[in-house]
């Protein structure tokens, strides 16, 4: 079985290698984007299956982005990654088509959980 | 003025929670990845090299966390002292330190140019750090993402002087700053320093402590 695509972004480099290096130990095959803009252009080169977004991007919206991203590819579903799990991260969540969302710092096992279950939504 | 200063407030805390929040994030991935590579290796050798690497970022982001922590905490105890003889070094590098995180949202690049041998000035600090933070947010409000701030100081006719040259592309619908340039020359007039402009220069003056 081919392994689930997830695609990071994220503007901390040293985060979002570490947390790609510890989805690709649980058997993802991960790719990184440090730069708001360079998400478009990659999910272009290589389709995801998953996206996991930074909502905080310097110098760009992430709620801009997921729909930018949703645009190009409604297929694609999108986690986004926030500092905060408030009302309103959880609306713009929700109006921009974000499958869900998880707080920084990540508990590996909470997002995993929701990758598997973005993917089962995929496949439906 | 009392919720522009509670908004003031609000910039500099979320900017210091933002930034001890991706240290503590990347200390979490970085002692999960160790984890992990531990549990994968069971029966092999560990690399000791690569297990080094994760040690050394883990000891860089507890240093950074705890030097953002102190300029909180000496900004913090600013707050409470009334009008005290300072030094618009210590200001201007506590302020740049707690606003990296609102420049680098905004792509700005923030630098610094403080000159040695300045004599404190008298003024309630935490005023000095209300202004200088609303000149700076004005100028982030005007500029474009690859800007630039420089924030220098100086002595100049026995006043302690500090300086914004601001240099990049000015954005066609600037939002709102924090403070208006009303509320800034009252507030200005409030700690006795005197603001002058020339070009996208912007100078405070304040008079040495005597």
């Amino acid at each position: 079985m081919a392994k689930a695509k997830i695609l990071l972004v994220d503007d901390e480099v040293e985060f979002a290698s570490t947390l790609a290096e510890r989805l690709n130990i649980r058997g993802y095959e991960t790719s990184t984007v440090y730069a708001a803009d360079a998400v478009l252009e990659q999910i272009n080169n290589n389709v995801p299956d998953i996206v996991i977004l930074d909502l905080k991007m310097p110098g760009a919206s992430g709620v801009d982005i997921l729909k930018d991203i949703k645009n190009l590819n409604p297929g694609i579903e999108v986690i986004l990654l926030t500092g905060h799990g408030s009302d309103q991260c959880n609306a713009e969540c929700q109006s921009g088509g974000a499958f869900d969302y998880i707080m920084k710092p990540v508990e590996i096992e909470g997002l995993t959980m929701k990758i598997d279950a973005a993917l089962k939504k995929k496949q439906k | 003025m009392k919720e522009l200063r509670l908004a003031f407030l609000d910039k500099i805390l979320s900017s210091y929670a933002h930034e001890v929040r991706n240290y503590l994030a990347i200390i979490k991935e970085t002692n999960g990845l160790m984890k992990d590579v531990l549990q994968v290796s069971k029966s092999k050798s560990i690399d000791s090299k690569q297990f080094l690497g994760y040690i050394g970022s883990v000891e860089d982001q507890i240093a950074r966390a705890a030097d953002i922590t102190d300029y909180l905490h000496r900004f913090a105890h600013r707050m409470d002292c009334g009008r005290i003889q300072t030094s618009v070094n210590e200001i201007a590098e506590e302020l740049l330190a707690l606003m990296a995180r609102l420049a680098y949202r905004k792509r700005i690049a923030l630098e610094k140019n403080l000159r040695g041998g300045i004599p404190p000035t008298s003024v309630d600090p935490i005023l000095l750090h209300y202004l200088l933070f609303s000149l700076i947010d004005a100028k982030m409000s005007c500029f474009d993402r690859n800007s630039k701030i420089c924030v220098s100081t100086s002595l100049s006719g026995g006043c302690a002087c500090i300086t914004l040259l601001s240099k990049g592309e000015p954005v066609k619908e600037a939002p709102a700053p924090v403070c208006s340039d009303e509320e800034i020359r009252q507030l200005a007039s409030e700690i006795g320093a005197e603001i002058s402009s020339s070009g996208e220069e912007t100078t405070i003056k304040l008079p040495a402590a005597v």
